[in-house]
C-alpha cells in the first residue's frame, strides 16, 4: 500500500518516462535537484561544475538502473540522487586526495550505486574498449549498447535493428564481440 | 532453474553476459561462483567480459549525458543561473543608460524640434494668410520640410484623439463621373483632418473662404497651400423648381429639370459636351457620406432648422476635391458606386445617385485650383 501511495507522486511519473526512453525526464529531476545537489557540493569544497558533473552523474545512474530493470523504488528519487552524488563525491575526493570533510563520511546503507557493474571500473581497460567501440563499426556498436547499457532482449534488439530474429543478432552480437575484442587485441597486451 | 551443463559454463557466450550483467538469480549465481573458484579460466573469460561490458556501458552512461547536458544546454532556463544580480544591474544600467539618451534626443535634439518646427510653421502660415504676406507663406514652406509635416500629422492625430474620440465611419467609393474624374476616398487622415477642420468651421452656410482657409491652418502646415475647406447646402433636385432655360434654380442651386421631357436629353448633352477647358476632367473628386450624427454642432442645428436640406463639406486643394455628404440614411455601396457629378454651371454641381440627385451650389468653381482659374470656362 505505501509503495502505491509513493507512486501517486511525480517520481511515478518520471520513472515512467524513463522506462519508456524519454531522456526529459533527466532534465525534470536535474532541475528539480539542482539546488540541493548545489548546495550540498558547495559546502564540501566543490566548485559550480563539480555540482554539475555530480548530478548528471547521479542522473545517468538513475537511468542506468531503472532501463535495466534494478532500481528499487524504496525512497524519493531526491533522496537516491543526493545518496548518490554524495557517495560519488566521496570517491572523487578519494581520489584527488582532497580533505574529504567530516559531513562526509561513507554511508554504506545510504549508498545505492553498489551492484557489479555500478562500481565502475575506470582505468586503462575500459578506456580501450570505449575507443574500440568507436572502430567495429556502427551496427555493431549500436548491437553492443543495446544488450550492455540498454540491456535490451534479442528480439528487442532484432526488432530495433531490423534483424530477421533473435538467432541473426545472436550471431551478430558474436561476431561484434569478437570483432571488438580483436581491436582490444591490437591495442592491449592484456588480450593477447 | 537454468541447466548448466558445461563443463566450462564460461564457453555459454549468453549465460557468460546473463552472469556479467548479473540478470541471474542468486542461486544461479552461487552456482557459478563456486565454479569459478575452481576454474581460473573461465575467472579470466569472466574478467574480460565484465571490462568489455563494463567499457560499453561506460560508453552508454557517456552519450546519454551528452545528450543530457544538450538538452540542458538548450533549455532557456540554463541561463538562470546567469542572471546574478550582478548581472541584472548591469543590464538594467544599460536600460537606464540606453532610455535617458532617447528622452535627451526626444526631449533637446529630435522630435521635439521637429513638433515645435511643424507648430511654428502652422502660427507662420496663419498669419501670412491672414494678412496676405505670401512671402511668409514662402518661409513657411522651406521651414517646414518633410519631417516636420509628419510631426505636424502627429500632432493633428493626437490633437483629434483628444477632441474628437468618437468614432467616424465613411462610406466611400469609387465614382466614374461624366465631368471630372472621382477616386475612391480612402484616406482616412484626410477624414480626421476634414472633420477637425469642419469642427472648426464658422457657422452660417456658405462661404467665407478666407476663414475657413484660416481655420484649415493645420492642412496648410502639411504642405497643401492652397486648400480650401467650406460647407455648402444642397437639396435634392426633385425639390427644385422649374427654370425658364432647363435648370432649376433654388437657392442658387442651378440644375436640369427633371419635369421637363428634353431635361434628360438637356442633361445627356451637358455630359457629352466638354464642359470646361483644359482637361477638367482629370482633376479628382472624392465624395464620401457620413451621418448627420457626425455634423458638427452649429451645422447640427441648421440641419435641424431645415431637415431638407442637406449639408455637405467641401475641401479642396491641389491633390483634388473631396466632398462629404452628411445624411441621415446613407446610400448603400451600390448606390455609392453608381453614382455621378455632373458640373451644370461652373459654380453649381449635381450628385446623382439612382435614388434621387442634389444639387450643391459652390462659392466658386471646384476646378478652379485643380487647372488654374482661367483655364475653366463654360461654353
Amino acid at each position: 500500500m505505501s509503495s502505491r501511495l509513493l507512486f501517486l507522486n511525480d517520481d511515478a511519473r518520471v520513472l515512467d518516462m524513463i522506462r519508456n526512453g524519454d531522456e526529459k525526464a533527466l532534465v525534470l529531476l536535474y532541475e528539480s535537484n539542482r539546488k540541493m545537489i548545489s548546495a550540498f557540493i558547495a559546502r564540501n569544497n566543490g566548485t559550480h561544475d563539480d555540482y554539475e558533473d555530480m548530478l548528471q552523474e547521479a542522473l545517468v545512474v538513475l537511468w542506468e538502473r531503472v532501463r535495466a530493470g534494478r532500481f528499487e523504488y524504496s525512497s524519493k528519487l531526491s533522496t537516491f540522487l543526493f545518496g548518490t552524488v554524495k557517495n560519488i563525491w566521496l570517491r572523487r575526493l578519494a581520489k584527488a586526495k582532497r580533505e574529504i570533510p567530516t559531513d562526509l563520511q561513507s554511508d554504506d546503507q545510504a549508498d545505492p550505486t553498489g551492484s557489479v557493474l555500478d562500481t565502475m571500473i575506470e582505468n586503462e581497460e575500459t578506456a580501450a574498449v570505449r575507443n574500440a567501440l568507436e572502430k567495429i563499426g556502427e551496427q555493431c556498436k549500436k548491437l553492443l549498447l543495446l544488450f550492455y547499457w540498454e540491456e535490451c532482449s534479442m528480439e528487442e534488439i532484432a526488432g530495433k535493428l531490423g534483424f530477421a530474429n533473435a538467432e541473426t543478432v545472436k550471431s551478430k552480437k558474436y561476431q561484434c564481440k569478437k570483432s571488438l575484442e580483436k581491436i582490444l587485441k591490437q591495442a592491449t597486451d592484456r588480450y593477447a | 532453474m537454468r541447466e548448466i551443463a558445461s563443463l566450462h559454463w564460461t564457453e555459454d557466450d549468453d549465460l557468460l553476459a546473463q552472469y556479467v550483467l548479473s540478470r541471474l538469480s542468486t542461486e544461479e549465481r552461487k552456482q557459478l561462483d563456486d565454479h569459478l573458484l575452481s576454474c581460473s579460466q573461465c575467472r579470466e573469460v569472466v574478467q574480460k567480459e565484465q571490462v568489455l561490458a563494463s567499457g560499453i556501458r561506460q560508453r552508454g552512461r557517456q552519450e546519454v549525458k551528452a545528450r543530457l547536458k544538450q538538452q540542458l544546454a538548450a533549455r532557456p532556463d540554463s541561463y538562470r543561473r546567469l542572471v546574478t544580480w550582478q548581472r541584472i544591474a548591469s543590464v538594467a544600467a544599460v536600460v537606464v543608460i540606453i532610455t535617458g539618451i532617447g528622452i535627451f534626443n526626444r526631449w533637446f535634439t529630435g522630435t521635439e524640434q521637429k513638433s515645435f518646427s511643424a507648430i511654428q510653421g502652422m502660427q507662420d502660415s496663419s498669419k501670412a494668410l491672414s494678412s496676405g504676406d505670401v512671402s511668409a507663406d514662402e518661409t513657411r514652406k522651406k521651414a517646414t520640410p518633410m519631417a516636420d509635416q509628419e510631426a505636424a500629422k502627429e500632432s493633428l492625430r493626437d490633437y483629434e484623439t483628444l477632441q474628437n474620440p468618437r468614432t467616424q465611419q465613411t462610406q466611400s467609393v469609387q465614382l466614374e463621373a461624366t465631368g471630372p474624374k472621382i477616386q475612391p476616398e480612402i484616406n482616412s487622415s484626410k477624414n480626421k483632418m476634414e472633420k477637425l477642420s469642419a469642427a472648426s468651421s464658422s457657422e452660417g452656410g456658405a462661404i467665407s473662404t478666407k476663414k475657413d482657409l484660416g481655420n484649415a491652418q493645420s492642412q496648410m502646415a502639411l504642405g497643401k497651400p492652397n486648400v480650401k475647406q467650406f460647407w455648402v447646402e444642397g437639396k435634392t433636385l426633385s425639390e427644385l423648381q422649374t427654370g425658364t432655360k432647363g435648370y432649376n434654380v433654388m437657392e442658387g442651386v442651378a440644375a436640369p429639370e427633371r419635369n421637363n421631357p428634353d431635361s434628360k436629353r438637356s442633361r445627356e448633352s451637358i455630359r457629352r459636351q466638354p464642359m470646361l477647358e483644359g482637361n477638367v476632367n482629370q482633376g479628382e473628386i472624392r465624395i464620401s457620406q457620413r451621418n448627420t450624427s457626425l455634423l458638427p454642432l452649429a451645422r447640427q442645428k441648421l440641419q435641424q432648422e431645415n431637415e431638407r436640406k442637406i449639408q455637405m463639406y467641401v475641401q479642396q486643394s491641389d491633390h483634388g476635391t473631396t466632398m462629404t455628404m452628411y445624411l441621415d440614411t446613407l446610400f448603400n455601396e451600390a448606390e455609392m458606386q453608381n453614382a455621378r457629378v455632373e458640373e451644370i454651371q461652373p459654380d453649381s454641381i449635381v450628385i446623382e445617385l439612382e435614388s434621387q440627385s442634389i444639387g450643391f451650389k459652390l462659392p466658386f468653381n471646384i476646378f478652379d485650383l485643380q487647372k488654374g482659374t482661367q483655364k475653366t470656362k463654360l461654353r
